[in-house]
């Protein structure tokens, strides 16, 4: 089901598809909150609280991009995030320190001394490398190489979502970019 | 909706920095979700989506739609009236040719009004119990003005539109200068208008709005007393009245919304 026929479910009273909508987007909204904050553990509070304020205005919204909407959501929240206290306790997540989450089979057993483990493994030692590489581009940077690299939104989209001219957008970017790609070529990230 | 990330290896982006382009495949950045803590978070939110009351709000062009119909038969017929006259007098004056004074103050007086018989339909908001029925809407008052107001500038739009376009060619002042002529009695009109709904607050009298309507039209009446007045040497005149008249009409318009904002609602429609 489309997202402008979930909404139009929704706003006639039809609260289920809000589960629907969570299900969809919580990795996608959880993906940007790690990478924006570089915690991996209050993302998980960072896109519940998303998809929380979503519920809460949700009457208001008019459909237009919804996947957008929550990523603006969740951008706010890590926008008052990185303000606290907490962000520079979270921030610091040493790569020495790092401990893999084990991986879940579907019936919910670990997963094991796999390739497959071993292949995810490096894709996390990859992940902690590129949240790394990205708590080191200044706030505003890192919301635009986010949200148009890996989310593949277009400046003029960013510039909405963001509130920042296009010309901002465009040079944040291309700044961030740059700073990203030098801090990977120092790393080990392959 | 999905969407293809340029992370992805199929969809690269163009490397902005002119230099060799990262490359992230999905795979890389997208690492395993710890699936209990996700499962965790997902369940607070559809609890939260279980206990979610939905109420509906309007979109704006519903709002619209909705203030038309609650408007009487009455008041449709009117501007079908107002219209149909203000198209009959242009088409007259052309079929006459008569003089530009005479057509000019007519259409003057017929413009202003045309607009307090518009801007009724504002005054009908503060008449008595209004703030209860406010109550039952979605709008407050506040809202209510606004988009009756714009009802009323679209229909003495349309009502402009339709004298200027028919009179077009045989108007001898010019489009611009004509406009000024008929905008300045119209501005200062509805300026009037809006300054008895914000003071004199007993609005609903039709004897007053009659008495303002007529006065209003009266007074721009003025240049069949003083036929210098279309002189072009007084054209600054009527340009400096027109401009100063849009200023005040703005600034009556804030005052109008200002005091239904700051002040009890019940006590402004109840006095």
């Amino acid at each position: 089901m489309e997202d402008r026929e979930l909404i139009r479910r929704i706003h006639k009273g039809q609260t289920e598809y809000l589960n629907e909508i969570a299900d969809r987007y919580y990795d996608d909204v959880y993906y940007f909150c790690r990478y924006q904050t570089g915690s991996r553990e209050d993302a998980y509070d960072l896109a519940q609280e998303t998809f929380l304020r979503f519920i809460k205005y949700v009457d208001h919204y008019r459909y237009r991009n919804l996947k957008g909407y929550l990523l603006t959501i969740a951008m706010n929240l890590c926008r008052d995030y990185i303000r606290t206290d907490s962000y520079t306790r979270a921030k610091i997540e040493p790569i020495d320190s790092y401990v893999p989450e084990p991986i879940y089979a579907a019936d919910g057993a670990p997963i094991s001394g796999s390739s497959y483990y071993a292949d995810q493994n490096e894709a996390s030692e990859n992940s902690l490398l590129l949240a790394d590489a990205l708590t080191k581009l200044p706030d505003m940077q890192r919301e635009a190489v986010l949200l148009h690299h890996f989310y593949g939104y277009k400046n003029r989209e960013i510039a909405r979502m963001t509130g920042a001219s296009y010309d901002a957008v465009k040079s944040r970017i291309r700044q961030g970019l740059e700073k990203l790609s030098r801090q990977l070529r120092q790393s080990d990230f392959n | 909706m999905t969407r293809h990330t340029h992370a992805s290896p199929h969809n690269q982006p163009k490397n902005q920095t002119g230099k060799q382009p990262i490359n992230i495949p999905t795979s890389q950045w997208r690492f395993p979700i710890n699936e209990e803590k996700k499962s965790r978070s997902l369940a607070i939110i559809y609890q939260e989506a279980s206990l979610k009351q939905i109420r509906y709000y309007p979109t704006f062009p519903e709002h619209i739609w909705n203030q038309m119909r609650f408007q009487p038969l009455t008041h449709w017929l009117t501007m079908g009236i107002l219209l149909l006259s203000a198209m009959l007098l242009a088409l007259w004056f052309r079929r006459k040719n008569s003089g530009n004074l005479e057509m000019l103050t007519v259409y003057s007086v017929f413009f202003v009004f045309a607009g307090n018989i518009c801007l009724s339909q504002v005054a009908r908001l503060f008449s008595c119990h209004m703030a209860e029925l406010e109550q039952t809407l979605y709008l407050n008052l506040r809202q209510m003005v606004c988009i009756r107001m714009l009802e009323a500038g679209i229909a003495n739009l349309v009502i402009l539109t339709a004298i200027l376009s028919i009179t077009g060619e045989t108007n001898p002042f010019g489009l611009g200068t004509s406009l000024i002529y008929m905008l300045a009695p119209f501005l200062w009109s509805n300026i009037l208008y809006l300054h008895m709904l914000t003071c004199l607050r007993n609005t609903g009298s039709v004897f007053l709005s009659s008495a303002l309507g007529l006065l209003c039209g009266a007074a721009a009446l003025f240049p069949v007393l003083w036929e210098p007045a279309y002189r072009p040497e007084h054209l600054i005149i009527w340009k400096g009245l027109t401009i100063a008249g849009a200023f005040l009409l703005a600034a009556e318009i804030v005052n109008l919304l200002g005091k239904i904002d700051c002040e009890d609602a019940a006590i402004i429609l109840t006095r």
